[in-house]
């Protein structure tokens, strides 16, 4: 009995693994995650160069060299906002099927009490004969816990094409977060380019100051007191916005990796569901050689395991021996109630992934609320500066070589 | 073509073949304008028609229901007849588009009531100048059919219309309204000519990045609809284990 008791259980144990939240970023480890290619570097390079000769040829007080450090309180503006308007589409973004009252979680909770009620294990001694006020022989027990099932189906197909389409929605959620981690990694490699140049700023700014302090004092100074100062500026606003958009691309990645844990307890728990209802088929069979028609169900089980399931192969297998088993085996009831446990095991990992994976979200979103509310000061005070210079950038003369490459 | 002359600001130049579009479009628009203001001469034209028939017709029944009038009764209304004529041939004027009409055009009508505008003031406008409505013009046309599914108190919409309706008459006003002799006099920096050219292709520039930021839903959506089709049955199955 054991024996057979062990040999049902499905041969690889469900395992679902929770991802660990994502640490928060420090803005100085921010840069560099997304690599910027020699090519660009050298050409980025270039353009910096040529803006440091075009600043310095002018005068340090006249209206051009103002302009310039302008273009430089600019930089990057257009590149941040895009950055944040996508990292904030994460914390817009609901944590699907993790609430119990709708989706996928609901209807795993119903799944469990209708398939509950159908456990031959709650049912007490099927075989016993049933007697009307215990003394009078009347019916049999067993054909009447196996007619439940034919009553059970048509609900638990409900719930199982329910749990599909749950499952629908959950990968169209994976989809949009490729589509938005596309974008989002588009966008960082934009702030990663113009972390590169404003670094690059920053170095050749340094070097023309220290150059100049023999010749041009005065024009060293504007150098290092507007044009250097905006530039490290700037450089702190890109780093903190960079940390939160990678903060915001790993959190992302977090959602989808839990979506296709999700989707794997789905699968399963509809296969071991299905595998039940046709062990309960063929037990049926074996010991009261009733037919046990499930028309709903099987139909089921050869069109959604057939298209998706990774697990149905493996599962069929199983059924098959189950089956074999179940019509052998002596005591066919002890399968019964196995197969059900198999199902109860499946809910339970499922409930409990999804109480850590929870939880680790809720670390990453705080993290991830956090960076948002700094790097929001940053966009405002962009922002400000951004009106004020609109003016000065639609008439200035060298626009574009403090943006990042297409 | 002064598009097609690389700029020393490092501006890209305009493709000729989108100026060509443009050009045919804007052929297009005139024609239509063209064909709009014969229809409302026509119009005029008619009720003057209308007026005089009616004096004519007043007269004979006042005559008839009288029994006669006197002589010059009839010269007076021939008189009434002409003047009604040349006053309603005449007025009202054909509507010309004005920028602070703009303002309390419906969201849908903005597109079009803006490069209608921008029409008008064509022939105040520098040549250099000329490539740049024309761009406009091409990113109107594109922007039209977005902003009439758009959500009148929407941020964007907000924007658009700042910027159709407040940025782009401003710009063009301020200089128009600059004496022709000074337009080319070097002021600020450059001659104001250069200014208003540069200050236009960044409105197109705008028109246009405002127009990819309203569709940048629906290519998402798009690309998000054939992401999940691909994993739901293209992708093998042993990808998510």
């Amino acid at each position: 009995m054991n024996a057979t008791g062990e040999r049902t259980t499905t041969a690889e144990e469900l395992k679902l693994t929770p991802p660990d939240p994502v640490p928060a970023l420090a803005p100085e480890r921010a840069a560099g995650l997304v690599p910027v290619d020699d090519e660009q570097k050298s050409k980025l390079q270039v353009r910096v160069t040529e803006f440091v000769e075009e600043l310095v040829a002018q005068d340090a007080n006249s209206p051009e060299f103002g302009k310039r450090v302008d273009q430089i309180t600019n930089m990057g503006r257009r590149e941040i906002a895009e950055a944040a308007g996508q990292s904030n589409r994460f914390l817009d973004r609901p944590v699907r099927a993790m609430n119990e009252t709708s989706g996928v979680g609901a209807d795993l909770a119903e799944l469990r009490r209708t398939v509950e009620d159908l456990d031959p294990s709650r049912k007490g001694n099927l075989l016993a004969p049933r007697k009307i006020f215990g003394v009078i022989p009347f019916g049999n027990k067993l054909k009447n816990y196996f007619d439940s099932y034919q009553s059970a189906q048509g609900h638990i197909s409900a719930i199982l094409a329910r749990l599909q389409g749950g499952k629908d929605e959950l990968l169209m959620d994976n989809a949009a977060i490729d589509v938005e981690r596309q974008n989002l990694w588009k966008a960082l490699g934009k702030l990663e380019q113009m972390i590169f140049m404003s670094k690059a700023l920053d170095a050749e700014l340094e070097q023309k100051a220290a150059d100049l302090d023999a010749t041009d004092p005065a024009k060293a100074k504007a150098i290092r007191e507007t044009a250097l100062f905006y530039v490290r500026q700037r450089t702190q606003d890109l780093l903190t916005q960079m940390a939160v958009s990678v903060q915001g691309y790993l959190a992302l990645d977090l959602v989808k990796k839990n979506n296709v844990e999700l989707i794997k307890g789905v699968d399963r728990a509809s296969t071991t569901t299905v595998g039940a209802l046709r062990t309960a088929v063929t037990v049926a069979q074996a010991m009261t050689s009733q037919k046990l028609v499930l028309d709903q169900i099987t139909a089921l089980n050869t069109t959604t395991a057939n298209i998706i399931d990774a697990t149905g192969q493996m599962l069929k297998d199983n059924t098959a021996r189950i089956h074999e088993q179940a019509a052998g085996s002596t005591i066919p009831l002890e399968t019964l109630s196995r197969a059900f446990q198999n199902i109860y095991e499946t809910m339970d990992s499922i409930d409990t992934f999804k109480l850590k994976a929870l939880d680790s979200m809720k670390q990453t979103v705080t993290a991830l609320e956090s960076e948002v509310g700094k790097s929001k000061a940053y966009i405002a005070r962009a922002q400000g500066q951004a009106e004020a210079v609109t003016d000065a950038r639609a008439t200035a003369g060298s626009k574009g070589l403090l943006d990042a490459l297409d | 073509m002064s598009g097609q002359i690389q700029r020393a600001d490092g501006r890209k130049p305009v493709p000729l073949s989108m100026l060509r579009e443009a050009r045919r479009q804007r052929a297009w628009r005139l024609r239509e304008a063209r064909r709009k203001q014969w229809q409302y001469r026509f119009r005029r034209i008619r009720r003057a028609f209308l007026s005089v028939l009616i004096i004519a017709l007043g007269a004979i029944v006042a005559s008839v229901g009288l029994g006669g009038l006197p002589d010059n009764f009839w010269l007076l209304s021939l008189m009434l007849a002409f003047v009604s004529f040349c006053l309603l041939s005449i007025y009202p004027a054909t509507p010309k588009p004005k920028a602070e009409d703009l303002h309390e055009t419906d969201l849908r009508q903005l597109a079009a009531g803006t490069e209608l505008w921008l029409e008008s003031r064509r022939p105040a406008l520098p040549p250099p100048a000329l490539d740049a409505v024309d761009m406009i013009g091409v990113r109107l046309e594109q922007l039209s059919p977005q902003l009439e599914t758009l959500d009148p108190a929407a941020p964007a919409a907000r924007e658009v219309r700042k910027l159709l309706a407040d940025h782009l008459p401003a710009l063009v006003d301020s200089y128009t309204r600059i004496p022709s002799s000074l337009r080319r006099e070097e002021h600020a920096g450059s001659t104001p000519a250069t200014q208003l050219t540069e200050g236009l292709h960044v409105i197109a520039g705008e028109i246009e990045s405002m127009s990819l930021q309203l569709s940048r839903n629906d290519l998402d959506a798009l690309a998000v609809r054939g992401r999940f089709l691909e994993s739901k049955y293209v992708t093998p199955p042993q990808e998510y284990s």
